[in-house]
């Protein structure tokens, strides 16, 4: 009974999105848990739809235990007056789908159900009774075998049509499923988009029955069933999956965050070709290999501005500045490398600073000759942590240690920034003498 | 000098820029300290690599808003004194340990993790477009 009740589970509660809330509070899913719950279940839906016929109910349910379903619900017909029609029907159904509960008629209750469940969506919104709508209810049953036939048939159909719940197209298929012969209502249109609605809501939650009883498994029907549902972020199982559509409460923030997850991703992956280092394991290692990086390069621009310095005085003719301040600070640079103090360099200092006034090319090969190499004070004083010793005008010196860090900042680009780098071999015997 | 970055290309701009700024750190600065000047270059590349973008970014458009403040600039005011368009994000912040980078990038404290990453892509390219100008100019100076 675990499978037919989920089914009428499902059929209540799709009932329930269009019966009053009345009448949805008493068709509670829990009481469709048991299986002795089903009768009560139906005495509500009848007590709720206004029907005093239920003891004629009964009694079409007996009888309806495995007879043709439409006999019963012609006799269901008989019984009630035409405003119970539906609600008689769909109780048949529902009870006779718990009483046979059999593979065989399981692709005939379905459809059945759905039939019932059309008719009452046709109920449910004119309380009133409106002939129209009731017209093809009925009359579907009243089709007889015939429309028994083509209702199997027609359930496929109703599966199918299932894809794109269209209220438009579901309000084709309600018509061509079940209005074989009789006419078609006139219906307003108001009341037509509003049951078409709810139609399509019960649709839903049918055809998803259908498809799945189609298969001959009513125990895996209801798994799909109520998966199909959960999956329309709905916390009644059996939702139809129109709802899904539209995104309900839970839906947005997932949506939300799984865009947002994604857009970050794409931008990882964005960082990670600037970056030089290709290892994308994780975002936290992606995102402190950033940090590093930008840490790194604003470090380059710190040291790149401190040996800018000496460029400074250098610019100066690039930008077609005099040249007497060149001049003017090459007497005050030997002054300086004096001052700073390193006496055993002090000729090759006075010999690099006559060729400086001479040619720059000259003095750098000079020093280069003798195993030296011209670093741009400011860096190598401030590498040296020796900031005050520098003078700001200064803006060459003879051998100076290369600390480590100078060679891992410069090594990142290819091109060696400095001078320093070229005798960077010859210096280090001397660097490492030097910096005791 | 007319400044059409659509047809001058972003080194070019940067390079022009910095340049200038050497020059005149250079004439005026003669007699100053060695960490004064240091500092002064350092904003002047700054100052360049922000005016490469065109203001397009949040970092460039912080960066230069700063140094307006110093009273250092006098060129593309109008579009620092631009409020900004989107009001500072508090609803998350997204700490998601991205607040190093945070501090790192300039101008981009009130940001979602999403522009930050972009806001971090568009500085470290600027970055590196502006060291590895300081490069070339190094190696033309060193190779005198």
């Amino acid at each position: 009974m675990q499978p037919s009740s989920k089914e009428m589970q499902g059929v209540a509660t799709s009932l329930g999105g269009m019966v009053p809330s009345g009448l949805a509070a008493h068709i509670g899913p829990h009481e469709l848990q048991n299986g002795g719950g089903s009768d009560e279940f139906f005495d509500q839906m009848v007590s709720g739809f206004g029907a005093t016929w239920s003891q004629g109910l009964g009694r079409s349910l007996d009888r309806a235990v495995r007879p043709p379903e439409e006999q019963a619900a012609y006799e269901g017909i008989r019984y009630a007056p035409p405003y119970d029609e539906s609600s008689s029907l769909l109780a048949s159904r529902i009870r006779q789908q718990q009483a046979s509960d059999s593979e065989d008629s399981s692709p005939m209750g379905k459809s059945m159900l759905q039939r019932m469940l059309f008719q009452s969506l046709g109920r449910m919104p004119e309380a009133g009774g409106d002939t129209g709508l009731f017209v093809p209810l009925p009359l579907s049953l009243g089709n007889g075998g015939a429309g028994d036939s083509s209702l199997v048939d027609r359930s496929p159909e109703v599966d199918a049509r299932f894809k794109t719940p269209n209220p438009l197209d579901a309000e084709v298929l309600y018509n061509g499923s079940f209005l074989g012969s009789f006419q078609r209502p006139a219906q307003t249109p108001n009341q037509h988009h509003h049951f078409q609605h709810h139609s399509a809501q019960s649709y839903g939650g049918l055809s998803s029955a259908a498809t799945t009883t189609g298969a001959g498994q009513p125990s895996a029907a209801t798994a799909p069933v109520s998966s199909a549902h959960t999956g329309g972020g709905s916390q009644a199982p059996p939702r139809p999956r129109v709802r899904a559509r539209r995104g309900q409460a839970t839906d947005p923030h997932s949506i939300a965050e799984r865009l947002r997850r994604e857009r970050i991703a794409e931008r990882m992956k964005a960082l990670q070709e600037l970056l030089p280092s290709a290892n994308k394991t994780d975002k936290a290692s992606m995102l402190d290999e950033i940090i590093d990086y930008v840490k790194f390069l604003q470090l380059q621009v710190k040291i790149l501005s401190m040996s800018r310095l000496g460029g400074a005085t250098s610019v100066a003719p690039l930008v077609g500045d005099a040249s007497p301040e060149r001049g003017a600070e090459r007497p005050g640079s030997v002054d300086a490398a004096a001052a700073v103090g390193n006496d055993g360099l002090t000729a090759a200092e006075r010999q690099v600073a006559k060729l400086m006034g001479e040619d720059m090319g000259s003095a750098m090969q000079y020093l280069q000759g003798k195993g030296l190499c011209l670093m741009p004070i400011s860096l190598a004083s401030v590498l040296s942590c020796h900031p005050s010793s520098a003078a700001a005008q200064l803006n060459r010196r003879p051998p100076l240690p290369l600390p480590p860090p100078q060679p891992h900042v410069i090594d990142a680009p290819s091109s060696p920034s400095m001078s320093a780098l070229t005798v960077q071999s010859t210096t280090a015997t001397g660097a490492d003498t030097s910096r005791q | 000098m007319d400044l059409e970055h659509s047809s001058i290309s972003k080194p070019m701009i940067m390079a022009f820029h910095f340049l200038g700024a050497l020059s005149h750190i250079q004439k005026t600065t003669t007699h100053s300290t060695f960490v004064c000047r240091c500092h002064r270059i350092r904003c002047a590349a700054y100052t360049s690599m922000a005016l490469s973008t065109g203001g397009h970014s949040a970092w460039s458009r912080a960066l230069l808003r700063g140094k307006l403040r110093r009273g250092g600039l006098r060129k593309r005011a109008v579009i620092l004194q631009r409020p900004r368009k989107r009001a500072v994000r508090l609803e998350e912040g997204c700490q998601d340990g991205a607040d190093v980078l945070r501090r790192l990038v300039p101008g981009s404290a009130g940001m979602d993790s999403a522009e930050l990453l972009d806001e971090t892509a568009d500085y470290i390219r600027c970055l590196e477009e502006q060291v590895s100008l300081m490069r070339s100019i190094v190696n033309v100076v060193s190779s005198l």
